[in-house]
């Protein structure tokens, strides 16, 4: 299994090689069989990278722990489900991960242009899919194998970490990964644009679609990461500033700032440069946070650790951000159209500043990031930034983006007239302002607080009377009853529509954020059994303690009965846990999740007889956060799934 | 674009957010991750208190929870930890020196994106503002009839890759 995997593994470097050297032939000679041989030859390393992952993942069941990396990160007594994701739980086998997704990427974009008419385009296209997936490979055959070997047999794995055995885990890291990889194929179509010098709106369509894929992806991997956070690391928050997340955080924010500008392409034709600067910026940001993460610059809770890939990845980032430069100068005259704007009030003149609060926003978390870098670099000190200084500095910015986010919608394409823009304004900044009213009369004085919630009103009001005086119009015109016109009028124009459901997500998770950071409460004490600890509304108490082995574990239980005002709510358990192969115990959070709030418990400690000390915290709104996420990912789904006649909404 | 009548109406509950925020508010609960937000783990020194599971951070975290309790504001209880452990276990650059650019830094680049959107749009306005004289006719969905300027350029690019094959 393991000459196997190894086998595979070069097969498959060669074959991507190959494909980088045909394809290069290709465009050089102006030869399209030239080109469908590189294309053969890239599905040929996807099925090697294949192989070699479906290698690994035999090994990880079949515990040969004679393999470095499967002894590194799996047991005997692991479930077999954890063992198939150790697969990614270290840098080796996610750098595996990593090549294997990007493969399946290029394999959907040959399929996709199988009957492209246009072979000179593709060629390109393949031919930085090519050079990345090499990339990756190479890193993997010749720096950073999963298949090494240890020169003995140990009896049994190190195991994995007990932090990373929840089900969340498993599906953050792919999904991640998968947002991370599928820039890619956007930025290998931006790449063939500019070569070719075709920058009209058909790379820009194509390279919408896995954009706003791999930002659903990307989306769905810090939702998932927040979650495991919460429910994992037993401290009550859900996102911690810390440099691996904000590496997926920074390209978000490219690739949001893109997604909008790429509809203003679409529909004008104007912005050319700015969109192949915003791709090339989110894909160099991918591969940086990469290499932030893998090179061990920064400290973080993700620690890959001294890897010896960084220099690779730092050379690649360069590589790419000076390329990306040099063919956006070369082809800046191709790009460069007019610009005109028929009006200084308009959707595209709004969609500019929230391209700029975006960025701003990016650059603040990437400086934030780097800081210690820099700063040990100009003045010998190596300073730390730890949240309070990213939640200091990025609420505001948070702030303007909600507010823009209400704005633009209201402001129509091209021209937007003085008398709409006040009907479109009035009702939902009343609304707005009933929402802070009714605050202040709740007795609420914290300002972020305040302004947020006001600002989440204004923006789901412009949403909800948008989409209501779309349905009236069409309401007079049609016939149709209100209620079954609604979903229709939704999957008519679903671009838009999925827009604004991501929108009113973003509201959703405004809400949750704000309400559980601004309106937490804690508490904690040291209980015997039958005593209470209140916190919020609620009042906890200590009924029973048991001890018992589970899988991989030993689990002590501290049973709870949960009051609020007397009224009896439930049970609830909250456990330490001590698995195989960990040194320290894990803390299990107790969860009451409520429309409301959340009920979070934990118990950082067990003293003698029995005697427990337990955390609480009441996290109000907190559940909006995730719903609200929800709901971007299905905005997003809805936007891209294709309409079948294109027409201009109206 | 602010003389425009429509942006009025959300400047002015900005306006009175911006005035409530003046008023002088009674103080919001502390919480323990409100100050451990700040604070490194004295026993990991690489590794932020909030989330570190050590039970050097359990003691920090339980000192902060007895501060709170003793009604200490987070300045007073930020001021303790450095006393005892010094500056490193401070989290957040200082504001002030060569740190403080961490802070500012992303108001002057938001500033100045602001600018030049601003000037691109007035720019790209204006630009406009002479072709309209020349009428720029639209059809009926809302898009432009092709003008003049548009099929000159139609018909260089048609030129130049002619000139290409």
């Amino acid at each position: 299994m393991v000459v196997f995997g190894n086998l595979s593994q070069f097969a498959a470097l060669a074959f991507s090689l190959l494909a980088l050297v045909l394809t290069l032939l290709g465009v050089m000679r102006n030869d399209a069989r030239l080109a469908r041989g590189g294309a053969r030859a890239l599905l040929s390393a996807a099925a090697f990278t294949t192989l070699a992952s479906i290698a690994l993942a035999g090994l990880f069941l079949s515990d040969n722990f004679q393999v470095e990396y499967v002894a590194s990160y799996s047991d005997r007594a692991l479930p077999i489900f954890y063992k198939l994701t150790a697969f990614w739980a270290g840098q080796k086998g996610s750098l595996l991960f990593w090549a294997w997704t990007l493969s399946f990427c290029a394999v959907l974009t040959v399929y996709s242009n199988r009957r492209d008419a246009d072979p000179r385009t593709t060629s390109y296209v393949y031919l930085v899919l090519a050079g990345t997936l090499s990339f990756f490979l190479f890193l993997l055959c010749a720096v950073t194998s999963p298949f090494e070997l240890l020169s003995f047999t140990p009896a049994d794995g190190q195991g994995l970490n007990p932090m990373l055995q929840n089900p969340g885990m498993v599906f953050h890291p792919p999904t991640l990964f998968l947002g991370y990889v599928g820039f890619t194929v956007p930025f290998a179509y931006a790449v063939a644009a500019m070569v070719t010098g075709r920058s009209d709106a058909g790379w820009i369509r194509k390279a919408r679609v896995w954009n706003v894929l791999s930002w659903i992806f990307l989306t769905i991997g810090i939702i998932l990461g927040g979650q495991w956070a919460y429910v994992e690391l037993g401290w009550g928050g859900f996102w911690a500033w810390d440099p691996v997340e904000n590496a997926s955080f920074i390209p978000w924010l490219a690739s949001t700032a893109f997604i909008h500008t790429a509809i203003i392409q679409e529909r004008r034709g104007i912005m050319k440069v700015w969109n192949m600067v915003l791709i090339l910026l989110t894909f160099t940001l991918c591969i940086f946070g990469t290499y932030l993460v893998r090179s061990g610059v920064l400290q973080s809770v993700h620690d890959f650790g001294a890897t010896g890939l960084g220099g690779y990845f730092l050379a690649f980032t360069i590589v790419t951000l000076l390329g990306g430069i040099y063919l956006i100068a070369e082809s800046y005259h191709d790009l460069k159209t007019p610009h005109v704007l028929e009006s200084y009030l308009s959707r595209e003149s709004t969609f500019l500043f929230n391209n700029v609060i975006l960025l701003a926003l990016a650059f603040a978390t990437l400086f934030g990031t780097v800081f210690p870098i820099i700063s040990e670099a100009f003045t010998g000190n190596k300073v730390t930034v730890g949240p309070a200084f990213f939640n200091m500095v990025n609420t505001p910015l948070f702030l303007l983006l909600l507010l823009i986010t209400g704005i633009c919608p209201l402001i129509g394409w091209r021209k937007a007239s003085a008398s709409n823009l006040r009907r479109n304004f009035l009702r939902p900044a009343i609304f707005g302002l009933v929402v802070l009213a009714l605050l202040l009369g709740f007795g609420i004085r914290h300002p972020y607080a305040l302004i947020a919630f006001s600002l989440c009103g204004f923006v789901a009001a412009t949403i909800v009377l948008e989409f209501v005086a779309a349905l009236r119009s069409r309401d007079k015109q049609s016939g149709e009853s209100f209620w079954s016109a609604g979903p229709k009028l939704l999957w008519r124009l679903r671009r838009r529509y999925g827009g604004h459901l991501v929108h009113f997500g973003l509201v959703l998770m405004v809400v949750g954020i704000t309400g559980s950071t601004a309106f937490k409460q804690q508490a904690q004490g040291t209980l015997k059994r039958g005593e209470t600890l209140q916190v919020g509304r609620y009042e906890l108490r200590y009924d029973d303690f048991n001890v018992y082995n589970k899988f991989n574990r030993t689990i002590y239980g501290a049973q709870l009965s949960v009051f609020n005002g007397g009224e009896p709510l439930g049970i609830l358990e909250t456990q330490r846990r001590v698995y195989v192969n960990a040194e320290q115990p894990t803390t299990e959070v107790a969860l009451r999740t409520t429309l409301r709030d959340d009920l979070y418990v934990t118990m950082p400690g067990i003293g003698r007889n029995e005697e427990i000390t337990l955390k609480a915290a009441v996290n109000p709104l907190l559940v909006w956060g995730w719903i609200g996420g929800a709901l971007m990912v299905v905005g997003g789904v809805v936007a891209i799934i294709p309409e079948r006649k294109r027409r201009i909404a109206s | 674009m602010n003389r425009s009548i429509g942006l009025k109406k959300p400047l002015f509950p900005l306006l009175l957010l911006l005035l409530l925020l003046s008023l002088p508010a009674p103080a919001v609960a502390l919480t323990e991750v409100e100050v451990s937000n700040h604070l490194m783990c004295y026993a990991c020194p690489e590794d932020q208190l909030s989330v570190c599971n050590c039970g050097g951070a359990q003691e920090m975290k339980d000192t902060i929870h007895r501060m709170i309790g003793e009604g200490k504001t987070k300045q007073e209880i930020l001021d303790y930890f450095v006393a005892r452990y010094g500056e490193a276990i401070i989290s957040t650059p200082p504001q002030k020196g060569f740190a403080l650019t961490a802070y500012i830094a992303p108001y002057v680049g938001l500033g100045a994106g602001v600018i030049v959107a601003f000037l691109l749009v007035m720019r790209w306005a204006r630009s406009s503002g002479k072709e309209s004289e020349s009428e720029v006719s639209t059809t009926d969905n809302g898009e432009p009839a092709i003008d003049a300027a548009a099929r000159e350029r139609v018909a260089q690019e048609l030129a130049r890759l002619e000139k290409e094959e």
